[in-house]
């Protein structure tokens, strides 16, 4: 990703991977468990589980290791990068996928075995053909049909092909005169207790026999006894200080973070420590202050409500009576997590991140807290004493926001619906917050015009963005005018393409196929009945849809369905809900003059300067429609 | 030929050749540009405001969020222009500062003179590198007339110029203050030196796409970066 040298760089958090992004933004939050990971690196023999929470910065360590141990994998296996929703079998065919590329690579003696006749009907010695039907370069009818069919042989023939993976593992081990180094990534996007989680088990096992990092869900530390993991050296990485949060927060913010040092201090406190849910926090501040009208606190009132809406709304809720037990002891015991058939609790609210846990006070405890983000939806007696809301009224206080009522306490002048109210800082944050958990708010489309232009209007940006809309026309409308939007500053490229989800459907296939064509922005509609499957098998692609400019429109009653299967996915979007009395927003005589401007442009013989006319055309006869066939001329 | 009559010619086709788009379409065209380029010479995150026109009359808005400074502009389809300096307070805005241009009133014939002098080409003849660097300062990186705001923007090295009647010049100029970042600032420096040394040599006007670039070679103290 390009990176701006002094200035702002905001994403959704997604990992650190180049030297440049290093160079800019990196910030040692785990010095301990960079260290003891690239000790492993350089000396270690046996498999380690790096385990975090989702957003905690597992992919960046990772990378940062390697990079600091100058030692890179010998293979790197992406759990995470197929359309399918992943069996056994599947798991094996990545695995030998990549064991025969290594192979060939170093120019190990595959011959003895005949896989690729036996699995392909090739030449016994055709391993590179083999490898190529595995792993296709260009998308086609047939590559795809050939991928399937050797998958399933896979599956059909699975004890078979670990034997195979074995032998190749152990003679690209000869050549290369040292333990096989595997990186195993994109297992931390199975969901637990998941039928692809139950079907990694094997794999896990396997490639035990290599010198294996396993980067998972910290949910996946806690493993039963006598499972495959049980007995693997294990690193964590815990909650940042607030400290190194702030810091990194000030190197997003580059040379413009001092005008906002005690802004971003707030922030880091209701990030609960997690790296990824600060910059979301940080990026939708940057998103409020656009808005002239709101003061300093009710911008990081209004960022705390949007990302809480991001990862949270129609989020399925662990139990009240874990989070409050948390909440009182700030520690979960760690035989919580292996409750058979617990799915709604423990494990639940550690893999959603509805609570954060830090390190292990003994054998059979570690230290947790509530994510800052969602307390309010469980226990608001509990809120005054909690550290998030003090740094608030400190920030509030030090700002001169406000002033102190005769009860002592500091009451603050907010905009609510036009009207002004007086209340208690931290009421006002519950009331926010609290409308969150159970159902997304309606943004206002300006906002929501800006937040789109801004992902829409640069080709340098990678944003993905959910508009869930109520009324198909409306929907439509909006999108042309987004799109016209998006070519007025400079033209781009974009598909829009609908997504018919649905047993017998293949949803997932088709949206393959659509981001290997060469195009700016991609624009899904989603139809159908949408299965479990697919959308689970949607939510572990998250990583494949980095690079990538998406807006999906999903309409409002299919979301709340939708959105408890995308734990992973949702930290990637954002969610914006399309209300129809706002998209009266959208003047006439603003479309008017971007359309006579358009019609200029049209004469310098830019290629798509006809689809912009015709979408702003589109906007204009349905905004008269829907004006009962009012003359806007 | 004497160094300030020579300097006189060039600032004259610096104006010309850089800010002075005519119709309305090349006007328009020239702002989006300028709109677009703040995001990246700034490094900022916020995309700029559309323009609107009504009448012949383009209007717009510029953030700049981390100074809590914002600026409206409006350009007229004569000389005249207005831009207001809004400063953010935490829960209001306060106009500060109003820089209008009203070409009703009398200002000093500057081209006149020199149409009159008509010694244009011996002027480009003796140009000279020095020259170029001269001007630019004069017109946009180091105005001989200008204001620094004291409060609550403590940074000497922003300066406003004052006397300044072409609305993009004007604009273009902000867009170098405004910049916070030291390296690059000097790294546009360069640029614009060597793309009006050049363009007016060659008597050729400056797409707004080549002015509203981004300067490539950052210099530090170790070397290009």
């Amino acid at each position: 990703m390009k990176r701006n040298r002094f200035g702002i760089n905001l994403d959704q958090g997604v990992p650190l991977l180049t030297e440049d992004d290093f160079d800019t933004l990196y910030v040692d939050c785990f010095n301990k468990t960079t260290e003891q990971l690239i000790s492993w690196i350089k000396k270690g023999r046996q498999p380690l589980l790096l385990g975090g929470q989702i957003g905690s910065g597992k992919s960046t360590i990772v990378a940062k290791a390697i990079m600091d141990a100058s030692l890179n994998p010998d293979i790197t296996l992406h759990f995470d990068r197929d359309s399918i929703n992943l069996d056994a079998g599947d798991f094996w065919g990545i695995i030998l996928t990549e064991f025969i590329k290594e192979a060939l690579e170093k120019g190990i003696d595959l011959s003895f075995c005949k896989l690729p006749q036996e699995l392909g009907g090739y030449r016994p010695d055709q391993w590179e053909v083999l490898y190529y039907g595995l792993h296709p370069t260009e998308f086609s009818m047939d590559t795809y049909a050939t991928k399937i069919s050797l998958r399933k042989k896979i599956v059909d023939n699975a004890g078979y092909i670990e034997e195979i993976v074995n032998e190749i593992g152990k003679r690209i081990e000869g050549a290369l005169k040292h333990r096989l180094f595997i990186l195993a990534s994109g297992l931390d996007k199975f969901q637990p207790d998941s039928a692809a989680s139950f079907a990694s088990q094997s794999v896990f096992q396997n490639l035990l026999k290599f010198k294996t990092l396993y980067e998972v869900n910290a949910v996946r530390l806690f493993a039963r006894p006598g499972s495959p993991l049980d007995s693997i050296e294990r690193l964590f990485i815990p909650i940042a200080k607030r400290e190194a949060v702030v810091e990194m927060l000030s190197k997003r913010m580059g040379i413009y973070a001092k005008p906002i040092v005690k802004e971003l201090g707030v922030l880091a406190e209701w990030s609960g420590g997690n790296p990824r849910q600060a910059i979301r926090l940080l990026t939708h501040f940057e998103t409020a202050k656009k808005n002239r009208k709101l003061n300093k606190l009710e911008r990081i009132a209004l960022a705390i409500h949007e990302t809480e809406k991001d990862y949270f709304a129609f989020a399925q809720k662990p139990s009240d009576q874990l989070m409050k037990a948390i909440m009182r002891t700030e520690k979960i015991n760690s035989s919580l997590f292996l409750l058979p058939g617990d799915k709604d609790t423990a494990r639940l609210a550690l893999y959603g991140n509805w609570i954060l846990i830090d390190e292990m006070l003994d054998d059979i405890s570690w230290k947790a807290e509530i994510n800052p983000l969602v307390k309010a939806a469980f226990d608001r007696s509990a809120m005054p004493e909690q550290p998030e809301i003090k740094f608030l009224e400190q920030y509030a206080g030090d700002a001169d926001i406000g002033v102190i009522g005769t009860d002592g306490q500091r009451r603050v002048h907010v905009a609510d619906g036009g009207k002004g109210q007086e209340k208690i800082s931290f009421e006002i944050l519950y009331d926010i917050i609290n409308k969150n958990i159970e159902q997304p708010l309606p943004t206002n489309l300006s906002e929501m015009f800006d937040a789109l232009s801004g992902a829409l209007l640069s080709k340098d940006r990678s944003d993905r963005i959910i508009i869930s809309y109520k009324n198909q026309d409306a929907a439509k409308a909006a999108r042309n005018y987004l799109f016209a939007k998006a070519n007025t500053y400079e033209y781009q490229r974009y598909l829009h393409v609908i997504l018919e989800g649905g047993a017998n459907k293949q949803p997932l296939q088709k949206l393959e196929e659509i981001l290997s064509q060469d195009t700016d922005i991609y624009s899904f509609e989603f139809a159908g009945e949408w299965t479990k499957e697919q959308l689970e098998a949607l939510d572990k692609q998250r990583d494949d849809f980095l690079n990538y400019q998406l807006l999906w429109w999903i309409p409002y009653g299919a979301l709340d369905k939708y959105l408890p299967h995308w734990i992973q996915l949702r930290q990637l979007f954002e969610i914006y809900v399309l209300e129809d009395e706002l998209l009266g927003s959208i003047s006439i005589d603003e479309i008017n003059a971007d359309l006579a401007f358009i019609n200029e442009l049209a004469e310098n013989g830019e290629d798509s300067a006809s689809n912009v006319v015709t979408n702003f055309k589109q906007v204009l006869k349905y905004l008269k429609k829907v004006r009962k066939g009012e003359n806007y001329g | 030929m004497d160094d300030e009559i020579i300097r006189a010619y060039l600032w004259r086709d610096v104006i010309r050749l850089g800010f002075s788009p005519s119709s309305t379409k090349e006007r328009k065209c020239w702002l989006r540009e300028y709109q677009n380029s703040l995001r990246y010479f700034w490094e900022v995150d916020s995309y700029p405001a559309s323009l609107s026109e009504e009448r012949g009359i383009i209007k717009a808005q510029i953030n700049c969020d981390k100074l809590n400074l914002c600026l409206d502009y409006e350009i007229k389809p004569n000389s005249n222009f207005k831009a207001s300096f809004l400063f953010l307070q935490q829960s209001n805005v306060e106009l500060i500062l109003i820089h209008d241009v009203d070409d009703n009133y009398y200002t000093f014939p500057d081209q006149l003179w020199l149409t009159m002098d008509n010694r244009r080409s011996m002027a480009v003849r003796n140009y000279s590198q020095d020259h170029a660097k001269a001007v630019m300062d004069g017109l946009i990186f180091h105005p001989a007339v200008h204001l620094h705001i004291a409060s609550p923007i403590d940074n000497h090295e922003i300066r406003i110029g004052g006397g300044i009647n072409n609305p993009f010049q004007y604009l273009f100029q902000l867009r170098y203050q405004f910049c916070p970042d030291e390296i690059k600032r000097q790294a546009e420096r360069d640029r614009l030196i060597a793309l009006f040394f050049n363009a007016v040599r060659a008597n050729s006007p400056i797409a707004a796409s080549n002015l509203m670039a981004q300067p490539r070679n950052l210099r530090t103290e170790e070397g290009s970066l």
